[in-house]
């Protein structure tokens, strides 16, 4: 029953597959398409779909070496945030010179609105298993973790049979397909802290040590989990890996935008898996080739805002992405353009908002997100964010002084450069970008005291319009505190004093009798 | 290994912290979360400092207590950039501390007049050195965080007393802000005592040496000893009386009293 | 004198004994639970997790137990404890509301849903009703954003919520 439950999501978005084909047909599904061939709970689906033959082709006759060069040409970057080009922190681990090495899968996926990580950990684990030992393979590690969310239980499950069956199979444990090699990887739930998704803090979680990132001046790859070198990659990342040794490299970099081939930073090859959440008419993953731009990605595959309604802008990156607008919508995603924008790729959440989104409400939102997970180590992020939150509430209430902006701006900047962890680092963005970007908005709640998106409730009023009102009685039946008052057929009204500013009337009303 | 800070150039020997080399070049950069004994931390952020390393083009910021030096690394502590982050993490810890007369004096210094945003009225600006010399100097892991961001404390287990404190007052000691006290009139009978030693983990008070013939033989007497190898004599002494102006010294020297031009 | 120190000493003895053992009600529990992590510090958290899956909560005897059998100081586990959203020092209520509070959900009126909940149960976010009837806790993303907005009570999930739809679901939940 459970079960059930929890793939609905994913279930019902298959039936928006076949019904829809545009949805389906700009789409990539090289990660997770295989989702739907196999139960993930039977290793042997996956081998009868060709798995675990990359890990037999690389054990049988690759060095170490010519796989590192394989993937630093492949010009596979990382899916988990920073873009990091994994072949590269592959050797760096590799000629680190401490024999006892680790490899961690990231499958902490924090990121609210954002569920890729989870199907492929759920639909097709032993993707991520193998590409997990061929990593292990390739920089001479023997003991793998996977840190995985504590929201997903089903994963863990999935997971945890997924590797006992491997090791039935013998592609873990002490000697695996007869090569010598030696690896098996153990499973660690989280508890509930989006800072645990960072490196260290995952590293010192697992460790069993508070999640508190440290310094990273000497990298993981050197000194990570236990001080030993440490390749930690995203779920995504790992499940890229056995078709770029099984398909080949041109194959890989037939996909995406720009070139790999003298600098493993110069382009975005293959594809990526985007949660397409929020004010967009299909919600729910999509896998693209690098390089597609955000129009295709919302108006081909999304289908478009729901309601008739505006596009407003979109948020990429996860909670410190930043807010693109439709200027924008012409971008081709790759790490680099979404960097330049002010955003970022991130772990692929992208969410949609509408012309009834507050944009200065949004950048609140993710600083009040970000504000409760920072870990509180560091006085920058701690407190910075706590100020940033501090204005930004007052804008959004009505409050805001002349100057405000400016001094958003200055505490952000000394937030981002000087805060010890990425997450303070990065958690300015969406003031940033939306100060950018949305200036105007910011100036309307300043100046005029007045919410364009309609949902700072200091700033907004309801009140109907009695030309348009039918007396449709639709509105006094939604509100929850009773004050609305009218006949049947008689123009209703409001009354200001009691209304909470729900907008329940508003959404209801058939007739836009009610405006705000 | 050479290196260049704020334009002079300079050799140095073995490993050391960007910081520990610009205290050997006679600069000094403020720093609250840092102390010799200890593992740096990186916490207070005001140890802020731009470096650019060798054959790459751009500066970073970075903090100088836990950024090693490294061969051709340039350096600059006092840039306008650096003066204006330093000045805001000021304003923040202030915003924090708003009644705490050393966070006040530090503002001042930093020609910070009231913040622009409200905070609290805390004392305790979460420097972690209390709690890190509780576990790695005494070893009595007696008071610890708790929680998380905004609401980060230290505190003991539950917030009730805890019976693993062995009253050493390192903690007060090492407290850049007087947050953390002790309760004077023990260690002022400590004082008076001096003859006697306590032992503290049975907390059974003073006893004779006629009591405890182990003197300082004993594992737990090690505690006290190697309190006294790190800080000369034990801190709770140091806290009262004779070494009282020496500790405040230490204290607006960490504050960076020269720091900033 | 010396004997004093010895005898002391055979106190300390014991008293690993009877911890080993199983000290209190619970230490039998305990036992199994560190047993089944391998006795490993660095399992601490799954050690919690376990803990409170079987109590509900994290009961402060226990954790004290824990403390002395894996040689752990409290002030870390009280940090953990307190660190991550998934633990609880208080028993919670016998239905818990997990309202999520992730992007897609807020972007679709998590807000308002929010205080519809507060209205009903009567108290706020993180709080338990006297009767210990709810326990209200928002948390980030449930995994399922294609319902938003959308909470869980104890282990169903429901979807698609509107402020209106509130009493008629809490109703049943006794
Ligand atoms: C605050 C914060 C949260 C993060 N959360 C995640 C996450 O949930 N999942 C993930 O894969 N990476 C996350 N990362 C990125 C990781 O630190 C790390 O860069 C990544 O897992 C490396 O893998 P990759 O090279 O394959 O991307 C996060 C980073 C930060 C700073
Ligand atoms: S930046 Fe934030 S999350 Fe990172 S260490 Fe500092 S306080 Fe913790
Ligand atoms: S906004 Fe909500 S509270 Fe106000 S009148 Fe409409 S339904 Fe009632
Ligand atoms: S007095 Fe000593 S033992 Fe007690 S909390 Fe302070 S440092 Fe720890
Ligand atoms: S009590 Fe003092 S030493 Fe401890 S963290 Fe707070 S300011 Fe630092
Ligand atoms: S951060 Fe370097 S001294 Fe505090
Ligand atoms: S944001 Fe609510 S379920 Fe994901």
């Amino acid at each position: 029953m459970k079960r059930l439950l929890y793939r609905d999501p994913v279930t019902k978005k298959r039936i928006v597959h076949e019904q829809e084909l545009p949805f389906l047909r700009k789409q990539q599904r090289v990660v997770f398409g295989d989702n739907t061939r196999i139960r993930p709970d039977d290793i042997t689906d996956y081998i009868a779909i060709g798995g675990y033959q990359a890990l037999r082709i690389v054990l049988e006759d690759w060095t170490p070496v010519k796989v590192i060069n394989a993937i630093i040409r492949s010009g596979l970057r990382g899916r988990g945030g920073g873009g990091f080009p994994t072949g590269i922190k592959w050797r760096s681990a590799r000629k680190a010179k401490q024999k006892e090495k680790y490899v961690i899968c990231n499958a902490d996926e924090g990121d609210p609105g954002a569920f890729m990580d989870r199907s492929i950990c759920e639909g097709n684990p032993h993707r991520i298993i193998e590409g997990m030992i061929i990593g292990a393979y390739a920089v001479g590690a023997e003991k793998g973790y996977i840190y995985v969310r504590k929201e997903y239980p089903l994963a863990v499950e999935t997971l945890s049979t997924a590797i006992s069956q491997a090791r039935d199979c013998g592609f873990l444990g002490g000697n695996i397909l007869g090569s010598g090699m030696m690896f098996d990887i153990t499973i660690s739930r989280g508890a509930g802290a989006f800072i645990c998704g960072e490196s260290t803090a995952l590293m010192a979680s697992l460790e069993g040590r508070v999640g508190e990132p440290r310094a990273k001046y000497i990298h993981t790859v050197e000194k990570g989990l236990y001080d030993r070198p440490t390749v930690l990659n995203n779920v995504e990342t790992w499940a890229n890996v056995p078709h770029i040794i099984s398909k080949g490299v041109e194959w890989f970099t037939s996909m995406g935008t720009g070139d790999v081939k003298s600098d493993p930073w110069g382009g975005s090859m293959g594809t990526k898996v985007f949660s397409l959440v929020g004010n967009v008419n299909n919600t729910g993953l999509v896998e693209v080739p690098m390089g597609m731009t955000l129009r295709e990605i919302i108006f081909d595959i999304g289908g478009g805002i729901p309601n008739g309604r505006k596009f407003k802008a979109v948020q990429t990156g996860g909670p410190s992405g930043g807010c693109l607008p439709e200027s924008m919508l012409d971008l081709p995603v790759d790490f680099d353009r979404l960097t330049e924008a002010g955003s970022m790729m991130g772990s692929g959440g992208m969410i949609v908002m509408d012309e009834n989104t507050c944009m200065v409400d949004m950048a609140r939102y993710f600083i009040d997100f970000l504000k409760d997970e920072s870990c509180g180590k560091c006085l920058p992020c701690r407190e910075g964010l706590r100020a940033i939150l501090e204005v930004l509430t007052r804008i959004t209430e009505g409050e805001g002084k002349r100057g405000d902006i400016k001094l958003l701006e200055e505490i952000s900047r000394t937030v981002a450069d000087t805060s010890l962890c990425a997450l303070g680092g990065s958690a300015p963005n969406p003031v940033l970008s939306t100060i950018r970007y949305f200036r105007d908005e910011y100036v309307a709640h300043i100046r005029d005291k007045s919410c364009p998106g309609g949902t700072c409730r200091a700033l907004v009023h309801y009140r109907v319009i009695p030309e348009a009102c039918t007396g449709c009685t639709a509105c006094a039946k939604v509100c929850p505190v009773d004050c609305i008052s009218g006949e049947k057929r008689a123009v209703h009204a409001i009354d200001e004093t009691r209304c909470v500013k729900c907008g329940a009337c508003y959404s209801v009303c058939r007739f836009n009798a009610i405006e705000r | 290994m050479r290196y260049t800070i704020n334009g002079k150039k300079r050799t140095a020997r073995g490993k050391m912290t960007v910081l520990e080399a610009a205290r050997s070049a006679g600069i000094d950069i403020p720093s609250l979360c840092d102390n010799d004994y200890l593992e740096p931390y990186g916490a207070c952020r005001l140890c802020v400092v731009e470096v650019r390393e060798k054959g790459r083009k751009g500066w970073r910021v970075v903090a100088s207590c836990l950024y090693p030096l490294k061969e051709g690394l340039e350096i600059r502590t006092d840039s306008k950039l650096i003066l204006q982050h330093r000045k805001l993490l000021v304003e923040l810890m202030l915003a924090r501390c708003s009644g705490n007369r050393y966070v006040r004096r530090l503002a001042k210094r930093f020609g910070v007049k009231r913040p622009r945003f409200g905070g609290g009225d805390e004392d305790c600006i979460m420097c972690g050195l209390c709690v890190r010399v509780c576990s790695e100097i005494v070893g009595a892991a007696a008071i610890g965080f708790s929680s998380r961001g905004i609401s980060r404390k230290v505190e003991t287990p539950f917030g009730i007393d805890s019976s693993k404190c062995i009253a050493c007052g390192a903690c007060t000691y090492v407290c850049p802000t007087g947050a953390i006290n002790m309760e004077y009139e023990r260690v002022i009978e400590l004082r008076k005592n001096e003859k006697e030693h306590m032992c503290r983990y049975t907390l059974m008070g003073f006893l004779d040496e006629a009591v405890c013939m182990l003197n300082y033989e004993c594992a737990r007497c090690e505690v006290d000893q190697r309190m006294r190898d790190r800080f000369d004599t034990h801190p709770a002494f140091a806290m009262h009386g004779r070494l009282r102006g020496a500790a405040a010294a230490g204290r607006v020297k960490r504050t960076g009293k020269k720091g900033v031009k | 004198m010396v004997r004093d120190t010895e005898h002391e000493l055979m106190g300390i003895i014991e008293d690993m004994l009877s911890v080993k053992e199983g000290r209190g009600p619970n230490g039998r529990v305990i036992n199994e639970i560190l047993d089944r992590n391998g006795n490993d510090p660095t399992r601490i958290v799954a050690i919690l997790q376990c803990l409170q899956d079987r109590f509900g909560y994290l009961p402060r005897e226990e954790l004290y137990l824990i403390s002395d059998l894996l040689g752990l100081p409290m002030n870390r586990i009280y940090h953990l404890a307190t660190f991550f959203k998934a633990f609880k020092l208080t028993p919670p209520g016998r239905n818990t509301i997990k309202l999520c509070m992730g992007t897609a959900c807020h972007v679709r009126g998590a807000g308002v849903i929010k205080d519809a909940i507060e209205r009903y149960i009567g108290v706020s976010v993180g709080g338990t009703t006297a009767d210990f009837r709810f326990s209200f806790e928002t948390v980030r993303c449930l995994g399922c954003c294609g319902l938003a907005p959308v909470m869980t009570v104890g282990d169903t999930v429901h979807g698609k919520l509107e402020p209106s739809m509130i009493r008629k679901v809490l109703e049943k939940y006794r």
